[in-house]
Order: C-alpha cells, then sequence, then structure tokens
C-alpha cells in the first residue's frame, strides 16, 4: 500500500497558499489567486506522480548478505521500473539509513547498482523493511511503500584483538593453547619419546629412534589444554554507544577465548539458553546471536551464573556496573567460581568487589586489572 | 543561464520591473540578471554579510529614488531583494539559499499580482507556469545527480495540467469582499490639483485609462465646478446643498439617453462619477447614495475600491432650463473689480457683438487662436494672475483659459462657472467604448444665459476632442481594459453570476452541437483518426527518435529488426539460440552478408550483457549497417 505524506517543504507550500489566500482578500485584484493556483498544481501533480513513480517500482535485493560494521555491500541491487513512464526521485531506505538514490528509472527499465550505503550500525536488518519513496518530481509529497522483500543483511560488530580471558577447569583438549605437565601421544608441541605400548598409534612411531635403540619408539607431545569461559553480556537497557560497546567487548573476548582454545559459553541478558561453542568451531552462530542484540527494558535475567556453566570461568560484561551487578558479582565469587568483571572505562569500581576488573572502551579492552579487588 | 531557477529569478525581476510601470526599469533589471550571470559569476567572491549589506544598500536606494523621483516608496523592500537576489547569482548556493531565491521571486511575482496587473502579466504568468514547476524540479534532480539535472524535463500534459488547476482554482476559490472605503485623493493625485497644478503627478498618469464610456453624443464629463472667485483663484463651494435625483416618469424615457461607465481606477475619482449633461438617474455598483449638487456633479456618499467598478446614468436631452434665483445668480457673478486695461481687452475682444452669447463665443474664439497651449508655463502674478495671462505669458494650460473666461463672462454679468472634468478622446474600435486616459482632465468654462440655460464655452486652444484610434494601442488598451474586467476584476458577485450562467451556458453549447452536428461528427472523426494513427504501432516506431529513448534500447531494437528481417528471408533463429550461437548458424549456413550481421550483434551484446552504452556514431553505423543488409538480401531476392 502506498502511503503518501507531505514533506517539509510541501508543509511550507500549503502555509504559502494560505498566506497568500489571506493577502487576496485584501487585494483588489484576484490574481494572487493564479499564483495559488500554481502552488496548488504543483502539489496536485506531485502527489499523483509519485505515488505513480512508486507502485511501479519493484526492488530485487541479495537474500542474504553478511558484513561487518563500517562495510558496504558487495553486489548491486536491481530496480525495476514496470511502468511506462519515467520513475523519478527514488529511495530506497531501510532501517539501517538511505540505501540508494536514484535520479531516474525510464519507463520498463531497470538500473542495477551497488548501493552505497555503508551499515555503521551493527544488527540484522530484514528486506522486508525496506521502503521505496519518491519526491518527485518537485519535493513536495513523499509516497512509501514497503517492499516484503525476502532475505536479510546481517551486519556483524567490529570486533578487535583482545587477550583471552584467564580460562579456568582445563581439559586435555586437542589444539588447546594451554600446556600440561602430562606427556601424550598427539599434539603440536613435540616432546620426547618413549617405547612404543599397546594402544599406541603405528604413525606415531619415531623411527630414528627407533633405528638408535633398535625398539619401537613413539613420539610424545606436550599435554594441550584448554579452559572453559563462560561469558555473560548484560544487554543495555538502550542503545547507543555504551551497548555498542559492550557487545563488541564481549564479543572481541568471545573469539579470543575461542582462538586460544578454549570453550566457551556466551549468555547475553535477553537470552534464555546460552550458546555453547567448541573451540575452532563456526562461529557464526555467535556473530548472528551479538549482530540480534536489541536493548531490552525486561528485567536482567537472575543468576546467570545458574544458566553458565559452574566450572567456567565468568567473565560478566556490563555496560556499568550497578547495585544488582555486584550482587551479582558476590554471589558468583561466593561459589568459588573466578569471576572478571569488564565494564567501561570511567566507571567507579568499589574496592571490595569480589573479583578481578576490566576496563573496556570503543575499540579495546584495557587487559591490566584493577588493582583492588580479587575473587577470593 | 539556462538553469531554469535563474530564469525564474529573472521572472521576479521582471515583476518588480513592471510594478515601476516603466520599460527603463525592465531592461535594466534584465541587464543586471546578464551581467551577474555571464560576467560576476564566479570571479567575485560573495559573503554572507556582503549579502546583507547589499540587501541593506538596496533597500535604502530605492527608497531615496522613490523620494527623488516622487514615486512610491512602498517598494523599498522588493527592490532590496533584487540586489540580494542579483548578489545571490555570483555564487554557487546551498540548497536552502537555492529554495529561498525561488521563495523571493515568487514574492516579486506576488507583488505584481497586486500592484501591476495588467495586460504583460499574462506573459509572466505564463512563463512563471513554465518556469517554476521546473525549477522546483531541477531544484531535487540537483540533490540526487547533477548530471541528470537539465535533462530530465516535465512532459507537456504536465504543463497542461499546471495550466489547467491554476485557472481553475481561479474561477472556484471563494472570493470575500474586504474592500475598504475609498478617500478622496488616497494614493493617486486628484483630479483637481492634476489640472489645476498639472506639475503634482497628472503628467506621470497621462496615458493611463480610467475609465470607459459608451452611449450617444458624450459631451464633457464634469467633476468638480469652482463657483467662488475671488479675484487669484476659483474655488469649490463648500457645503453646497445636494439634492436627490429624480426617477424619471414613463413618458420622459423616450427622451433619455444611456451612458454605460467603466472605471478602472476608482480611487482617482474622489466622491464624484463624471457624468456629461442633465443627469436624470443613476446607479452603480461601487457607492452609495448618488445625489446631485447645484452644479449637477454628481456627489456619492461612500466609495469604495471593489472589482468591475460600473455604473450606468441617463441624460435628458429635453431638460428643461433651470431659472437661477437671483441670490445664485449674484453669487454666479461676483468677481472683484478689475482694471480699465483688461475691460478694454475685452470690449475689443467681444468686437461689435450686441448678443451676450455671441459676445462670449467672441471673446472664446480670441483665446482659442490667439494664444499658446503649454504645460509647465511660469506661475503668474499672485495678485493679478488674468491680467498677467492675457497680456503678458499669453500661453498656458486649460485651468488658465478657463478662468479668464470665466472672469470675462462675469464682468458682462453673466453666471459662470469653471468646471474641471474629463473629455473623452478617442473611441476604441475593439471595445466600441470611448477610452478617458488621466491626460484626457481638462477645465472648461460654463456660463448661464436665459432662455438657454447652462452653455460650455472651451476657451483652450488646440485640436477639439474625438477621433478614432484604430492602432496597436488602441487593440492593446481593449485588451488591457478586457484583461482588466474579466480576469482582474472577477470578484465574488462575478463568481456568482458565472457559475450562475454557467448551466445555462452548457445548455446552449450542447443546443449549438446539436444544431451543428454533421460538422461535428466531421471534426470528431478526423481527431479520432489522427489519434488512433499516431498510436498505431508503425506510426510509433517511425517516431522514436535518439532522444526520446535511451540508447540501449535502440540498439536492442535494432538487433529485433535484423532478426525480422533475417527471418523474412529464411533464416530463424531458434528461440534457445543465443545470439553468437544464431551469428554461428549463419556461418555454418554460408549467409553471405555475415559482416553486417555480425556488427549488429556484437553492437547488441555489448550493450545487453557488457552494460556499456553505445555511442551515437555507434547507433548510426548499427543503422547504416542494417540498411545495407536490407537492401543486399532484397537484391538477392530479386
Amino acid at each position: 500500500m502506498v502511503k503518501v505524506r507531505l514533506t517539509a517543504l510541501g508543509k511550507l507550500f500549503f502555509l504559502l497558499i494560505l498566506v497568500f489566500y489571506l493577502a487576496a482578500m485584501t487585494s483588489q485584484s484576484g490574481l494572487l489567486l493564479l499564483l495559488i493556483g500554481l502552488f496548488a498544481a504543483a502539489l496536485t501533480l506531485n502527489y499523483f506522480i509519485c505515488r505513480r513513480a512508486v507502485r511501479y517500482v519493484e526492488v530485487q535485493a541479495p537474500h542474504e548478505t553478511f558484513l561487518e560494521e563500517g562495510e558496504k555491500l558487495n553486489d548491486p541491487w536491481k530496480v525495476w521500473n514496470k511502468g511506462r513512464s519515467k520513475a523519478q526521485l527514488i529511495e530506497l531506505h531501510s532501517p539501517a539509513g538511505l540505501i540508494m538514490r536514484l535520479a531516474e528509472i525510464p519507463g520498463q527499465e531497470f538500473i542495477a547498482r551497488v548501493p552505497p550505503l555503508v551499515f555503521n550500525r551493527r544488527g540484522i536488518f530484514q528486506n522486508s523493511d525496506v521502503t521505496i519513496s519518491s519526491i518527485a518530481p518537485f519535493g513536495l509529497f513523499r509516497a512509501r511503500r514497503e517492499t516484503g522483500l525476502p532475505g536479510r543483511t546481517v551486519v556483524f560488530p567490529k570486533l578487535y584483538d583482545v587477550e583471552s580471558p584467564p580460562a579456568a577447569s582445563l581439559d586435555r583438549m586437542a589444539g588447546g593453547k594451554l600446556s600440561g605437565s602430562q606427556r601424550v601421544t598427539s599434539g603440536m608441541s613435540f616432546a620426547g619419546v618413549r617405547q612404543w605400548q599397546g594402544g599406541d598409534p603405528f604413525r606415531n612411531i619415531h623411527w630414528k629412534s627407533t633405528a638408535t635403540q633398535r625398539k619401537l619408539m613413539v613420539k610424545l607431545f606436550d599435554e594441550e589444554l584448554s579452559g572453559r569461559i563462560a561469558i555473560y553480556l548484560r544487554v543495555a537497557q538502550e542503545s547507543g554507544n555504551a551497548l555498542e560497546s559492550s557487545i563488541r567487548a564481549a564479543g572481541s573476548l568471545a573469539f579470543a577465548a575461542l582462538d586460544d582454545g578454549h570453550q566457551v559459553e556466551f549468555l547475553d541478558s535477553t537470552a534464555i539458553d546460552p550458546l555453547s561453542l567448541a573451540p575452532f568451531s563456526a562461529t557464526e552462530d555467535l556473530l548472528l546471536r551479538l549482530a540480534g542484540i536489541v536493548p531490552s527494558k525486561e528485567k536482567v535475567l537472575p543468576e546467570p551464573s545458574e544458566s553458565l556453566s559452574r566450572k567456567a570461568a565468568l567473565c560478566l560484561v556490563l555496560p556499568g556496573l550497578e547495585e544488582n551487578d555486584l550482587r551479582m558479582i558476590e554471589t558468583a565469587a561466593e561459589h568459588n567460581r573466578k569471576v572478571l568483571v569488564f565494564v567501561p572505562v570511567g566507571v567507579h569500581v568499589p574496592g571490595d568487589t569480589p573479583a578481578r576488573v576490566f576496563f573496556y572502551a570503543h575499540d579495546r579492552v584495557e587487559t591490566a586489572p584493577m588493582r583492588a579487588g580479587f575473587a577470593k | 543561464m539556462k538553469n531554469p531557477r535563474h530564469q525564474f529569478v529573472l521572472l521576479g525581476f521582471l515583476a518588480q520591473g513592471l510594478v515601476w510601470d516603466s520599460w527603463i526599469a525592465l531592461l535594466a533589471y534584465t541587464l543586471l540578471w546578464i551581467v551577474c550571470l555571464k560576467f560576476l559569476r564566479g570571479r567575485v567572491t560573495v559573503t554572507l554579510r556582503t549579502e546583507a549589506l547589499v540587501l541593506l544598500f538596496g533597500c535604502i536606494f530605492s527608497y531615496l529614488v522613490g523620494k527623488l523621483f516622487s514615486r512610491t516608496t512602498h517598494f523599498f523592500l522588493g527592490e532590496g531583494l533584487i540586489f540580494l537576489q542579483a548578489v545571490r547569482l555570483v555564487r554557487p548556493l546551498n540548497r536552502k539559499e537555492k529554495l529561498t531565491s525561488l521563495l523571493i521571486a515568487c514574492f516579486h511575482f506576488g507583488v505584481v499580482c497586486t500592484l501591476a496587473p495588467n495586460i504583460r502579466f499574462v506573459l509572466l504568468f505564463l512563463g512563471a507556469a513554465a518556469l517554476f514547476p521546473k525549477a522546483l524540479q531541477t531544484l531535487q534532480l540537483e540533490e540526487f545527480d547533477d548530471e541528470s539535472a537539465f535533462h530530465s524535463a516535465l512532459r507537456w500534459p504536465e504543463y497542461v495540467a499546471v495550466l489547467g488547476i491554476s485557472v481553475a482554482l481561479f474561477f472556484t476559490l471563494p472570493r470575500f469582499f474586504t474592500g475598504a472605503p475609498i478617500f478622496a485623493g488616497a494614493g493617486e493625485p486628484s483630479l483637481l490639483h492634476t489640472v489645476l497644478d498639472p506639475s503634482q503627478g497628472g503628467s506621470q498618469n497621462s496615458d493611463r485609462v480610467l475609465l470607459q464610456i459608451e452611449g450617444e453624443k458624450i459631451g464633457y464629463l464634469r467633476c468638480y465646478s469652482l463657483t467662488e472667485f475671488d479675484g487669484v483663484r476659483w474655488n469649490i463651494e463648500k457645503n453646497a446643498p445636494l439634492r436627490k435625483l429624480r426617477i424619471p416618469t414613463a413618458d420622459e424615457y423616450p427622451h433619455l439617453l444611456k451612458r454605460s461607465v467603466r472605471v478602472k481606477n476608482g480611487a482617482a475619482l474622489g466622491s464624484v462619477l463624471p457624468t456629461d449633461g442633465n443627469v436624470r438617474w443613476l446607479q452603480g455598483n461601487f457607492f452609495t447614495r448618488p445625489m446631485e449638487n447645484t452644479s449637477t456633479i454628481i456627489e456619492v456618499g461612500v466609495m469604495w475600491n471593489t472589482a468591475n467598478n460600473t455604473y450606468d446614468y441617463f441624460v435628458d436631452t429635453n431638460a428643461f432650463v433651470e431659472r437661477l434665483s437671483p441670490a445664485a445668480s449674484q453669487k454666479l457673478t461676483s468677481h472683484p473689480a478689475q482694471s480699465e486695461r483688461l475691460k478694454a481687452w475685452l470690449r475689443k475682444a467681444e468686437g461689435e457683438e450686441s448678443d451676450p452669447i455671441k459676445k462670449a463665443r467672441a471673446v472664446e474664439r480670441l483665446l482659442r487662436n490667439s494664444y499658446s497651449y503649454k504645460l509647465g508655463t511660469p506661475e503668474l502674478n499672485r495678485l493679478n494672475p488674468v491680467e498677467d495671462f492675457i497680456f503678458n505669458r499669453t500661453e498656458g494650460h486649460c485651468e488658465r483659459f478657463a478662468a479668464a473666461m470665466g472672469l470675462f463672462l462675469r464682468m458682462e454679468g453673466v453666471p459662470s462657472r469653471v468646471v474641471i472634468g474629463y473629455v473623452a478622446t478617442t473611441h476604441n474600435p475593439f471595445t466600441g467604448w470611448r477610452q478617458v486616459r488621466f491626460k484626457d482632465a481638462h477645465a472648461w468654462t460654463e456660463g448661464y444665459f436665459d432662455e438657454l440655460g447652462w452653455v460650455q464655452f472651451d476657451a483652450t486652444p488646440g485640436p477639439p476632442a474625438g477621433g478614432t484610434g484604430t492602432g496597436w494601442r488602441e487593440m492593446l488598451e481593449a485588451l488591457d481594459f478586457a484583461w482588466y474586467s474579466h480576469v482582474v476584476n472577477f470578484d465574488g458577485f462575478a463568481q456568482k453570476q458565472f457559475f450562475a450562467s454557467l448551466p445555462g451556458t452548457l445548455t446552449s453549447f450542447v443546443d449549438s452541437l446539436k444544431a451543428h452536428q454533421r460538422k461535428v461528427m466531421w471534426v470528431v472523426g478526423v481527431l479520432v483518426a489522427g489519434l488512433i494513427a499516431l498510436r498505431a504501432p508503425g506510426f510509433k516506431k517511425q517516431r522514436v527518435g535518439l532522444g526520446r529513448k535511451t540508447p540501449g534500447v535502440i540498439v536492442a531494437h535494432h538487433y529485433g529488426k535484423m532478426l525480422q528481417l533475417l527471418a523474412h528471408h529464411g533464416y530463424y533463429r531458434e528461440p534457445s539460440e543465443t545470439p553468437r550461437e544464431f551469428l554461428q548458424s549463419l556461418q555454418n549456413e554460408n549467409f553471405p552478408h555475415l559482416a553486417q550481421a555480425r556488427f549488429v550483434t556484437d553492437s547488441f551484446c555489448r550493450t545487453a550483457y557488457g552494460g556499456k552504452q553505445p555511442a551515437s556514431n555507434e547507433i548510426h553505423q548499427v543503422e547504416d549497417t542494417l540498411h545495407q543488409l536490407k537492401q543486399a538480401l532484397r537484391q538477392k531476392r530479386n
């Protein structure tokens, strides 16, 4: 359905019509009514032309696109004019901003263009929210129509490099970045040889030492360990820099932990179930979760530690530090959990906070923890 | 200069020039526009502060010029805005400034609608109807894409719609009368002052038409009667009694002559209505309580400035001679004693005549023949102006002749009065009415004779009034007056009448169509046939030119034509074949004109699949190649 509204310029013209009409009433000459007629004709024409333009324009967009914050679309969008007359001053809008502007599309033709829109904000932008509008030809009325296109554009938060938070409950894990004291028969870091025992894989035979020792010798490797990290993000109740910074920080920490080979659980305050991610696994789900976080005015779920593994080190990424947050920290600390708190730079943290406190900004996490306040 | 916004700004300049009612102003503004755009643009740095100063300077300059040339100073703001617009032509503007510039031009246009609504306004309006929408459209397009800003145009139906809606609203928007009463002399130099002292603005208004009058044997139109003479000046009698006009009886009607008057500029009338002869009845639509004073001048109670000022009156050709009372007679003959010299001159002028009226005619003839008419002569002696005029100056404007004649009549004991009014000079053959212009203001004398009543004497030298103009000027004036009557002055009453008469007009139109049914059918048939021919596919294709379709579409069109041509000669392209595959199949069949086919196909593929727009010379080459192919295939068949 096409909706037509007056633009600011159109409202100004209506006002001018009223002013001139009042002036015409006090003037002997009625010719001012001709001038009013000119304005009214422009308004009338604009109403019908922009309506017609929008009615016959169709859009074809890529079905699904994944981007990072600050990136532009790479694939062209096709805009068809199925009407006979040219369609002018066409704009495509999405909640992310103005996708593209087309001065003119001749009748029965199409234009394919890569949108110049830079997606500066993270989010999931449904193509069905894309609207076509036109202010042709005079900019006095704007006709708008929803496209109902399938598909979406997913904009991930722009993550940055950060050190992985310290993990807890180290377990043997192939590919783990931490080294254990034991020697095992598989791994990345060669640590020596021993005599072959039943059950050792034959491919691990170290032929050089076998030849020297005249008995079957197998390679040994340093034990690879990885830990568990649970990241809890309390979502700010309003959109803004605080929310975005916290999401970036949480995402960056999660990816850093995964890169270090740790097992990560991720939970935000708007979700019920945490996302479990094995190290080196596909991270699309996490990125999608991060992209889709929207602020919620609902109460924070109580005790995130109940939803997250108790063995994992708990990283609380908070947009600020409130009383509820301090209680949450104390509760977690009481269960002897390793608790790390991440708050924005500039937030005051009480000295007796029973956790290691880190500060994050728009594009970094300060790795040096606060001096005071350590987990018990 | 081709930018529609710049052109619309020029219209605003011209509108302001029209307010001055001077060709020099129009030329000067046009020149200013050209200089700013052609020579100064991009070469002069202009800041906002400069613009503010220029605006202020323009307002002050206009005010001073108005004072210097005794013109109205009310337009100083409009003039200041002209200066601002001119300065803004010199530099690139942002969107808001462009919009402001357009609105200022609209303001100038609005001013000319109210202050100078003459026929030249039609040209301005047509220009505005063409340029204003285009300027608005360009403003929007410039925000989208600079290159297409000047390529895209409105279509002719849209221009027609703009005009149509403007005119329709002009006729249908309700009008309300809010005219204010006119006070005598308000805004215009009064007739009295104009005639008594032509330097007081009369010459400035000389050519403007004041009113039009229609009727038989129209005499001098009387507005003021000066009856009191103190030896120096003639003055109007104050508080002269007024009497109602008597409604004529039925048997008096055959002797009545009707006059109809259309007044263009009511403010110049003061509180009197110009009439000639013995007025018996009068009615009009822009005044109340018309009454006659003792000098048979028609005065009204309240006059207001409204549209379509008209009045009708009837003069009695069989008027009885009004008797003057002894008191009135004494009043109208009183004059200070004159010198012997003047008396001697008068006796000499009268010659041997004994009859009073013949004596008066002799004096009149002498003044007409021996003295000169001239405007702008120096002031006469304050103590003895008549003697100074007769013996020393011997030239002057009409008031001097009339004043002298009036005195001479009184010296002979004839009651006299000086009358000021208008003389309807030219007859406009296009309207059938007589034009009365401001410069037709005149003064003459009337003397009272027993048995004859008041007799008119015009002692001013010059050609007699009358004549018929047949040139462009008369035609333009006729158009101008019609424009005023039917368009400018289209008020609430006229609107009501228009809609009341509309059903009748439509009915009579339908009846006349029915009466000329055969002719109408012919005309309709021709129109329909023409429309069908215009929209026929073959004809439509002929009409397509390079400018109407994009180059890509034209190339595709030519490729389609080539396929049709080849199919006609037995070379069919399968639906599943791509253009290249079809070309290959032609090669396999040893098609003799493969080079031409390849050229057209390559051009098509480059455009359709490669996204490259062909240049215009390439399109011509494709057309030529296609033509060659057609000729070759035809020859082969023959």
